[in-house]
C-alpha cells in the first residue's frame, strides 16, 4: 500500500474513531434540574401592574439601590420608590421627569431588604410613552441603539 | 460613593486645574498628580509579537449608551510600532472588518502603558497592563467608547484549520436578537478539518433556559483564505447556531466575536482535556468569578466551594451584588449545603446548586474544560450572569504569600459603565499592604482618569482561600473608596468583586513576574 494511501486510510479512521468516541445524540443530552424559586429583586412579569401617582421627587443617580434613577410617586395608597434604571437612557429619549409630574407606571414591585421597590417596563407622562424594559424585564438601557439599528442606520459616534 | 478625606486633597485640588484638559471630542481627561518612577522589568520590548484581544464594553450611538464587542489581532514590533493588524467589531451600525495602519504603543517599567489603534474610521486608545510578556489587560479609554477585556500573544504555528482539533468548551455572553442579555455555554469537538461535532449548550436568555441542546445543524469552523487566516489568525465559525468571526491564539484558546446582528455576542473557547468526566473529576476546593445582567440591572458575583468528588458541595461562600443589593452566604445566622452532577455522557457538562437557609437557592451549568476549569453559568431566575471556575491551591494563602505585583483589570456599572485597568502592588505587612495606580474611564461623566493612584488594606482571613477583603481609596481628583471580597484562587491570581451599593464591579488580578 502506497504510503500516501495509508495516511489517508488511518486519517479517515481516526476521524471516524474521534467522530464515534464523542457522538452524542438527542437521547443523551443530560437532564437540567428545575429553576430554582425566584429570588428577591426578581422582574416576575406574571405579576405587571399598572400605577399612577405624581412625582414626589426624582433623583437622577439614587443614593440609594438599585443603582440609577428612582423617583418617588404619591399614589392612591401611599408613596412609592420607583426605579427608572439608567439616567443617560431617558435622557436619549429625550424623557425627563420632574417633582409634580403626573405619570404611570407599567412594572412590578420587588421586594428588597430595605423595602419595596417598583421596577418599571413603561412609563408614561403627558402622552409620552417609553419602555424601560424587554418582555422579559430586561433592562433595555445597552440594547435600544441596536432594537433602532435593526430598522435603520444609526449614526455611531467617533471612531471603532 | 463612599469617601474620605486626605491630607493632600487641597494639593489634589490645585493640581485638577493644571491637569484637567478638555478632549477635543467633547470629553475630560483627568491625570493624576505625577506619581513615582514606575520600577519593574518590563520596557516596550516586552511587547512584541502578534496578539490576539477581546473586549466588550458600551458606545455611544445616536445618544444612546448601547453595549458593543471587538476582537482581533495585532502586531507588535517590540519598538513601540503596531505593523499590522486586524479587528472584527459588533457595534450598533453593524459587524465590520476593520485593518490597523501606523499604530501605536508604549509601556513603562511596571508593565502599565498605552496602546492607540487606527483603522480607516480613526484611532482607538486603550490603556494596557502586562502581566507578563505573552499577555496582559486592556481598558479602552476613549471619550465615545470603553470597554475592557485582556490580550494574549499568538502562536503563529497554529494558524490553521489542522490546529483546531479536539474538544473545546466555550462561554459566549452579549445581547439576544430580541435584545435581551443572554449567555451560552457549552463545548464541541473540531475535527481538524473545519468540521463540528458533538456540539452542545446551554443557553439563560434574561433568566429563560433552554436546557441541554444540540447544536443546530450548520456547525463549522474555517480560517480565513484570504490571507487574514495565516496573517492574523482569523477564522469564521458557526457555533451553536451563531455566527462568530475568531482569532486563535494558541491550538487551546480562541478568542470569539458574534458576526450576527442585531444580536452581539463575544466570548473565548478552550481545548477541553480528553477524558470521559464524572463526579469524581471535581474534588478540589474552587474560587468562581461571573458577572452580567438581572432584571434589576447589573450583576456581578465571586464565591468559593470545595467539591468532594461525590457529589456534594461544602464551605461554601458567596458575594453577590445585584444592582446594589449585596447578598453575602452563608447569611447572618443561615447555613448553606449544596450539591453537584457531572453530565453521565461524561462530556463535561453538570449542575451545581447550593440553598442558604434564609436567603434560598442559587443554581449554577457548568462544562469542565479540566478537572481545574470551567465555565460557569448562573441559572436562576431573572439573572444572566456567567464566568469562570478555577480550582484554589491546596495550600493556604497569606498576606507574605500575595506579595508582589499584579496587573488588574475591573469593568462595571455605576450611572453607567466604568473600566479599570492598571497595577497593585502588595506588601506582607498586615494592614495599608496595598497600592496601587490605575487608568480608568466613566463613560457615563465622559470622563477618562490617568495615573490615579490608591492605596488600602488587603486583609486575608487564613486559610486565606474563602472571602477576604480589599479596600482601597483613590487619592485624586476625589477620594473614592472601593469595597472588594477577594477570592484567592492561588498566590498568583485573585477574582475581586465590589460590594459597595453605589457600583456594581469585578474584576481579577494577575502576578506579573
Amino acid at each position: 500500500m502506497q504510503k500516501a494511501t495509508r495516511v489517508r486510510i488511518a486519517g479517515f479512521f481516526s476521524a471516524l474513531l474521534l467522530l464515534l468516541g464523542n457522538a452524542v445524540g438527542a437521547q443523551q443530552l443530560a437532564d437540567r434540574p428545575r429553576q430554582a424559586a425566584m429570588r428577591t429583586l426578581a422582574y416576575d412579569a406574571t405579576r405587571e401592574t399598572v400605577v399612577e401617582g405624581t412625582v414626589l421627587s426624582y433623583t437622577a443617580k439614587s443614593p440609594t439601590p438599585p443603582i440609577g434613577a428612582h423617583l418617588v410617586l404619591q399614589t392612591a395608597v401611599g408613596t412609592l420608590d420607583v426605579h427608572l434604571g439608567a439616567p443617560l437612557f431617558l435622557q436619549a429619549n429625550h424623557f425627563s421627569v420632574a417633582k409634580g409630574d403626573s405619570v404611570r407606571v407599567v412594572g412590578v414591585g420587588s421586594a428588597t431588604r430595605q423595602g419595596t421597590v417598583f421596577l418599571v417596563r413603561v412609563i408614561q407622562k403627558a402622552g409620552q410613552s417609553l419602555v424601560l424594559r424587554t418582555a422579559k424585564g430586561a433592562p433595555l438601557s445597552l440594547a435600544a441603539a441596536r432594537a433602532l439599528g435593526a430598522q435603520k442606520s444609526q449614526q455611531q459616534e467617533g471612531a471603532r | 460613593m463612599s469617601t474620605s478625606t486626605k491630607r493632600w486633597v487641597l494639593l489634589a485640588a490645585l493640581l485638577l486645574a493644571s491637569l484637567t484638559a478638555a478632549c477635543g471630542n467633547g470629553g475630560t481627561a483627568i491625570v493624576g498628580p505625577p506619581p513615582p518612577p514606575p520600577t519593574g522589568n518590563f520596557s516596550n520590548a516586552n511587547l512584541k509579537g502578534q496578539y490576539a484581544f477581546l473586549m466588550s464594553g458600551t458606545e455611544i450611538c445616536s445618544g444612546f449608551s448601547s453595549f458593543f464587542t471587538r476582537a482581533g489581532s495585532f502586531t507588535a514590533d517590540g519598538s513601540g510600532h503596531i505593523t499590522g493588524g486586524l479587528e472584527d467589531i459588533n457595534v450598533c451600525a453593524g459587524v465590520f472588518t476593520l485593518q490597523f495602519t501606523n499604530s501605536t504603543y508604549s509601556i513603562t517599567a511596571d508593565g502599565r502603558g498605552t496602546l492607540s489603534l487606527t483603522n480607516t474610521t480613526g484611532t482607538t486608545n486603550y490603556s494596557i497592563t502586562l502581566s507578563s510578556a505573552t499577555e496582559g489587560v486592556i481598558a479602552q479609554t476613549d471619550v465615545n467608547s470603553t470597554a475592557s477585556g485582556s490580550f494574549q500573544r499568538q502562536n503563529v504555528a497554529a494558524f490553521s484549520d489542522s490546529a483546531i482539533a479536539g474538544g473545546y468548551v466555550f462561554d459566549f455572553v452579549g445581547i439576544s436578537a430580541t435584545f435581551n442579555p443572554e449567555s451560552v455555554v457549552g463545548r464541541f469537538n473540531a475535527d481538524g478539518g473545519r468540521g463540528i461535532h458533538s456540539g452542545l449548550f446551554d443557553s439563560n436568555e434574561a433568566g429563560t433556559l433552554s436546557g441541554q441542546q444540540l447544536f443546530p445543524t450548520g456547525a463549522f469552523y474555517q480560517l480565513d483564505t484570504n490571507g487574514d487566516g495565516t496573517n492574523f489568525g482569523r477564522g469564521t465559525a458557526n457555533i451553536a447556531g451563531h455566527n462568530f468571526a475568531f482569532y486563535i491564539v494558541d491550538a487551546t484558546r480562541l478568542k470569539l466575536l458574534g458576526a450576527d446582528f442585531p444580536e452581539a455576542f463575544s466570548g473565548e473557547a478552550f481545548a477541553q482535556q480528553n477524558i470521559s468526566f464524572t463526579a469524581a473529576s471535581l474534588n478540589n476546593g474552587f474560587a468562581f468569578l461571573i458577572g452580567g445582567a438581572s432584571s434589576a440591572g447589573p450583576i456581578a458575583t465571586a464565591g468559593r466551594f470545595t467539591a468532594d468528588g461525590g457529589g456534594n458541595l461544602t464551605s461554601i461562600f458567596l458575594d453577590e451584588n445585584n444592582d446594589g443589593f449585596v447578598t453575602l452566604l452563608p447569611s447572618q445566622g443561615g447555613t448553606v449545603a449544596g450539591t453537584y452532577t457531572v453530565d453521565p455522557n461524561g462530556l463535561g457538562g453538570g449542575t451545581a446548586s447550593w440553598t442558604d437557609t434564609n436567603v434560598g437557592t442559587f443554581s449554577f451549568i457548568f462544562y469542565l474544560v479540566s478537572p481545574t476549569k470551567a465555565v460557569f453559568q448562573e441559572t436562576d431566575p431573572q439573572i444572566t450572569s456567567d464566568g469562570t471556575l478555577l480550582a484554589q491551591t491546596a495550600g493556604s494563602v497569606s498576606s507574605a504569600t500575595l506579595a508582589g505585583d499584579f496587573a488588574f483589570v475591573w469593568s462595571g456599572v455605576s450611572s453607567d459603565e466604568e473600566d479599570f485597568v492598571g497595577q497593585l502592588k502588595l506588601t506582607s505587612a498586615s494592614g495599608n499592604n496595598a497600592a496601587g495606580i490605575m487608568d480608568f474611564n466613566e463613560f457615563g461623566a465622559a470622563e477618562q482618569f490617568f495615573n490615579i493612584q490608591f492605596n488600602g488594606s488587603l486583609t486575608i482571613t487564613p486559610p486565606g482561600t474563602g472571602p477576604n477583603t480589599l479596600a482601597v481609596t483613590t487619592t485624586f481628583p476625589s477620594p473614592t473608596m472601593f469595597d472588594f471580597t477577594a477570592y484567592a484562587v492561588d498566590s498568583n491570581n485573585v477574582f475581586l468583586v465590589g460590594v459597595d451599593n453605589n457600583r456594581v464591579i469585578a474584576g481579577s488580578v494577575v502576578r506579573q513576574p
